[in-house]
């Protein structure tokens, strides 16, 4: 990682050489990661390997666990990379360890490649080929369509870009059984419909930071009033699509009614942005209380499906 | 890649070595974490078949 040498030019001059790197800190390679993203995003491939007909050996499982963490984190690692002008911009990012000046941008360039192949390799020689090119896929979505194509490019960037995230449940499905079916393709259409409104709502909040940098998300483009139609509408959607599990047969009715009132709850959250006070141009005069509400509800509605389809999986059978 | 020399005042040499040193622990682990997961992926795959 680290590619300094300490130069001494004599006992009363004592001189370094200094390259970004120097200042890096085990907690920024870290950081790189995107651990907060990850942190979701290997919850739903673990359901899915855990809903998964079959048997996987528990080490195999874990690598594969760690394999997408690590793929996601590279990923992340590789979106920081292209991303560094616009992360310089944003007050949300401008602290990342690349704009902040503490890791080299071809050095996290670097990293973020060697863990993408370093993962696929792993999960291909733990698991099967399948899961394997399913988890490249994944790390090529996510860095070429929507780092390198959309982001800069559509406001429809997160809802097509949005697809990179719900893989990890088609993956894990993969690891186990080495082809795929209908669960994990229902799985990946929650967390699909799930990213727009989750990044609309931060995006309503944030929307000057995107500004500033010209990148064009949906507030930005469309405005904030169009932005909280799209949000519910989405939110709406999610509904019956949380609760098709159940309709599908491969839940129960407890877990049908558990999916309804969550999504119920994230959709009575994205009413409160929809109605949320605003000025004649839409601008929230609440500081986008009900947005940042939105954000966090969002966070826990994933995770309360998920956690629902392993908890009836287990229970149910 | 483009170097620039700076003079290091000993608080910063000290700062400057605290993290080589963790970051090459971390490196460290890595790689030993390799190994082991290797050596465990091997053994699995072996059982299963």
């Amino acid at each position: 990682m680290s590619d300094t040498t300490l130069e001494t030019w004599g006992a009363a001059a004592p001189l370094a050489l200094s390259t970004s790197s120097d200042l890096s800190e085990v907690g920024d390679w870290f950081a790189l990661l995107k651990p907060r993203v990850m942190m979701l995003v290997v919850f739903t491939g673990v359901v899915g390997m855990a809903l998964a007909p079959g048997n996987l050996h528990p080490v195999l499982g874990t690598v594969a666990i760690v394999c997408i963490a690590l793929a996601a984190g590279a990923a992340g690692a590789i979106n920081m990379w292209y991303d560094r002008d616009v992360d310089a911009l944003m007050r949300r990012t401008m602290r990342r360890p690349i704009p902040g000046g503490r890791i080299a941008p071809n050095a996290a360039l670097c990293f973020g490649i060697f863990l993408s192949i370093g993962s696929v390799a792993l999960m291909g020689l733990a698991t099967n080929w399948v899961a394997a090119v399913m988890l490249a896929a994944s790390i090529g979505f996510y860095v070429f369509v929507y780092t390198m194509w959309l982001k800069r490019r559509t406001p429809q960037n997160i809802v097509i870009g949005g697809a990179a995230g719900a893989f990890p449940p088609i993956i894990g499905w993969a690891a186990v059984t080495g082809g795929f079916a209908m669960p994990p393709m229902v799985m990946f259409l929650i967390v699909f419909l799930w990213t727009p409104p989750h990044f609309w709502a931060l995006s309503l909040y944030a929307h000057a930071d995107y500004a500033r940098a010209g990148v064009p998300m949906l507030p930005v483009v469309a405005g904030a009033r169009e932005t909280r139609r799209q949000i519910l509408l989405y939110a709406a959607a999610l509904v019956p699509v949380g609760m098709a599990p159940w309709f599908l047969g491969f839940a129960s009715a407890w877990y049908g009614a558990a999916a309804g009132v969550i999504g119920l709850w994230f959709l009575h959250a994205c009413w409160r942005i929809y109605t949320d006070v605003q000025d004649a141009a839409g601008r929230s005069l609440t500081n986008d209380a009900p947005a940042r509400w939105a954000f966090r509800v969002s966070l826990l509605h994933l995770a309360a499906i998920f956690a629902c389809l392993a908890a009836d999986h287990w229970v149910f059978g | 890649m483009a170097y620039e020399f700076v003079a290091m005042t000993p608080e910063e040499k000290v700062a400057f070595h605290r993290r080589r040193r963790s970051r090459n622990f971390a490196l460290f682990a890595a790689l030993l974490a390799l190994v082991v997961t290797f050596f465990f992926v091997a053994i699995a795959r072996m059982s299963q078949n």
